[in-house]
């Protein structure tokens, strides 16, 4: 038949090795400004000392760095690559770019355990929330994990039963209409200090975790990335469609399991932790996408957990703006950033479909 | 084209008494999770039933059937991606259902009639998707699994796409690609869903030579649904047939063509396939009455190939108005010469071929009289000339024999 000459392809491996450096860079560049910037500011050689294990010239700055930034900036960069590797698994397992860590519902699981926690429990527990010390925010965190893990069992359960992606999808929503109603009202006949409390947690922080909580944060993260260690084959073969994969050889539901079960181990976990931070398991994936201009799972793991750890970092710098020192929420920044980005996506996907 | 068939060897496929069709939703069956024997059913859609079936290595078969008589359901259950409700399907001297996923992947490569959107994909990547069972766990292609890769895409004309996202490709293309796929696949069995739709004429008959050559040369089974029944007719080495109702035959084509097999299978209310012309036509209760006309060669041209083109086309033009080309031995009441000088072949009614026709005609059995040429013979030259004489005809045999459609057709 013809002889055509293979071509190249447009796009080499180096042009894609190329931008996953400046990715690299870019994370490692918000990192470390991460840990400079805030109500005080540290210089850099000195935070560097300090990192190596040094002495810090100030000792409150060392404290700063050590038991507050440090925690912070972790916390962040784990958040973020969690929260974009969970959004990546859930649009390619339902085939939908709009799918989320929040549409299977783990998000508003996480919230109806916190929201019992603190505004339905007794006394003793809201007055141990009262200034929100360590073991109010371990408390938070065990609520929300319970609340998620709740969800996700749920989840499971039916994704197992259920063969149609888009029918998990809908009962993902359903369950998330029920708990936001559930915390809703929680909300309306709650005291009004609790219900602050309650606020405070659902506009995201990732400063919350302490030193001692980060192995058991981590360690949940890396529980779920290690389900994925093996998934990045069937995972691409999933984006041809169920029946073209299921001919190929991949036990779909078995794979779809693995990938919701550890999406919803990474979000939960982060959500617990971090509070319901938005956006980032849905725009993180696309943009990161599109940057590689690629599908394949092997290359879009690492680059979304990238492209997530780089929202979150930037929009904890952006929240230590204020020149009073105040802190920003993060929810709203990321919302605002994160909306347009994902609208742009879809404008120009619609643009060029129309070419 | 020496028969390659070998009787002899064991089918790569068979299935007896198969019944295919889906389970009723799992939610109202008595116990959650497995189905009990029997109870359920009654509930369970069968498309259809009691069907055997043999493929051997080396067959190129078409499966024809109208929309909705279950060919991708059948399609499916044979490729394992889909359970049977009943009866066995073996592949390779095995259940289809006990397969592994991994083993039967080795055996069978899908082309589905559903067009994955590709993401951002390159044809080569959807391609080498084909290589997905005998890759490593990250899914690196060796050298060789490259090199099968691309002459798969050069089987199907896609090699110069190689680096094109899959999503910017026409429908047609994409068809293609996924058909590379499944060749990249490199199984004993290579089932196609319609892989013929939107490609464009000569792109269908090079699948279906394709599909052929694959089963030729490299002895792999090849098995194809398809609306285009002339292709499958004229190109495949046997037709499997699921009718409306389920029934399912296979043969031969010609076999299935003459037995009626393929007119009962293809044919409905409005539109019949009809086995001595080899198409579909209009059902006679909604058709004008058919006018058998002869078509003749004058006979200084008779043994030349364009003339042949000439009487084809002009049996064609005469089927598309309304008439039923008939030979001009079987008595056909009305005839029409076609000639032309040498070298300048064309149509040529007038009262010189009026002549030559009668002078035919009269050698002919059962020498029906050429008044009716004479009467409408207009001198003239070209298609359109034919035409024209061929609707005067058919006016004047209206208006002169109502009686008549077939009048003179005793001796068929």
């Amino acid at each position: 038949m013809t002889k055509a000459r293979i071509l190249e392809p447009e796009w080499p491996p180096s042009a894609r090795s190329r931008r996953l450096a400046l990715l690299v860079a870019t994370v490692s560049a918000l990192f470390v400004a991460d840990l400079l910037f805030g109500s005080v500011r540290v210089p850099l050689a000195e935070a560097l000392r300090v990192l190596a294990g040094g002495a810090a010239e100030s000792p409150a700055n060392g404290a700063i760095l050590l038991r507050f930034r440090l925690p912070k900036a972790i916390v962040a960069l784990a958040a973020g690559s969690a929260l974009a590797a969970s959004g990546l698994l859930l649009q390619t397992v339902f085939k939908n770019p709009l799918a989320g860590p929040d549409v299977l519902g783990i998000n508003s699981g996480a919230s109806v355990g916190v929201a019992l926690l603190v505004l339905a429990a007794g006394g003793g527990a809201s007055s141990l929330l009262g200034g929100l010390g360590l073991g109010g925010y371990a408390l938070l965190a065990l609520a929300a994990t319970l609340g998620a893990g709740a969800v996700l069992a749920l989840v499971l359960f039916l994704a197992r039963r259920f063969e149609d992606a888009v029918t998990l999808l809908i009962l993902g929503m359903l369950v998330g209409y029920v708990t936001g109603a559930a915390v809703s009202l929680l909300v309306y006949f709650g005291a009004p200090a609790k219900v602050q409390v309650y606020l405070a947690w659902t506009y995201g922080s990732f400063g919350g975790v302490t030193l001692r909580q980060l192995p058991v944060f981590l360690g949940a993260l890396a529980l779920g990335f290690l389900l994925l260690t093996r998934a990045r084959k069937p995972l691409d073969a999933l984006l041809l469609g169920d029946r073209y994969a299921a001919s190929l050889g991949v036990d779909v539901k078995r794979e779809r399991a693995r990938a919701i079960a550890a999406a919803a181990l990474l979000s939960g976990a982060t959500t617990a932790f971090c509070g319901p931070v938005a956006f980032v398991g849905i725009a993180a994936p696309q943009a990161a996408r599109r940057w590689l201009r690629s599908s394949d799972h092997g290359l879009l793991i690492p680059a979304s957990a990238l492209m997530g750890a780089a929202f979150c970092l930037g929009a904890d710098l952006v929240a230590q703006l204020p020149a009073d020192g105040s802190v920003l929420p993060v929810n709203p920044l990321l919302a605002v950033v994160g909306a347009p980005l994902i609208l742009s996506v879809f404008v120009k996907r619609s643009a060029e479909e129309r070419a | 084209m020496s028969a390659r068939r070998r009787p002899a060897a064991a089918p790569l496929l068979e299935a007896r008494a198969l019944s295919i069709g889906y389970r009723a939703a799992r939610a109202r069956r008595p116990g959650p999770g497995r189905a009990r024997a029997g109870n359920g059913a009654p509930r369970d859609r069968v498309v259809a039933a009691g069907i055997g079936l043999s493929l051997a290595p080396g067959d190129f078969v078409c499966l024809l059937g109208p929309n909705g008589a279950g060919k991708s359901t059948l399609l499916r259950t044979l490729a394992g991606v889909q359970p049977p409700l009943a009866g066995d399907c073996e592949l390779g001297g095995r259940p289809v259902a006990r397969l592994g996923l991994a083993e039967r992947a080795e055996l069978v490569a899908l082309v589905l009639t559903e067009q994955p959107s590709g993401g951002w994909f390159t044809v080569f990547e959807i391609a080498a998707f084909g290589r997905y069972p005998y890759t490593d766990a990250r899914g690196r292609l060796a050298e060789s699994d490259r090199e099968a890769v691309r002459a798969s895409l050069e089987s199907v004309g896609m090699a110069a796409f190689a680096a094109r996202p899959f999503a910017e490709l026409s429908d047609g293309e994409k068809r293609k690609v996924l058909v590379a796929r499944a060749l990249a696949q490199d199984t004993p069995l290579v089932i196609l869903d319609e892989p013929t739709v939107f490609l464009d004429a000569p792109s269908r008959l090079e699948l279906f030579y394709l599909c052929r050559r694959l089963a030729r040369e490299s002895g792999k089974a090849v098995v194809l649904s398809t609306h285009d029944v002339e292709l499958a007719l004229s190109r495949a080495d046997r037709l499997w047939l699921l009718g409306p109702g389920g029934d399912f035959s296979q043969g031969l084509p010609e076999e299935l063509a003459l037995s009626g097999a393929l007119g009962r299978a293809l044919s409905t209310a409005a539109v019949v396939f009809d086995a001595e012309s080899g198409g579909f036509r209009q059902a006679e209760a909604a058709a004008p009455p058919l006018l058998e006309v002869a078509l003749l060669l004058d006979g200084a041209e008779a043994a030349d190939a364009e003339a042949h083109a000439l009487l084809l086309w002009g049996r064609r033009l005469a089927l598309r108005l309304g008439f039923r080309p008939v030979a001009p031995g079987f008595g056909a009441p009305r005839r029409l010469l076609l000639g032309g000088p040498a070298g300048a072949p064309d149509w040529s009614l007038g009262p010189a071929a009026a002549a030559a026709a009668e002078a035919a005609g009269a050698e002919a059995a059962g020498a029906a009289s050429t008044d009716a040429l004479r009467e409408t013979a207009t001198s003239g030259r070209g298609v359109p000339a034919l035409a024209a004489a061929l609707a005067s005809l058919r006016e004047g045999a209206i208006a002169g024999a109502p009686a008549a459609p077939g009048g003179g057709s005793a001796a068929c």
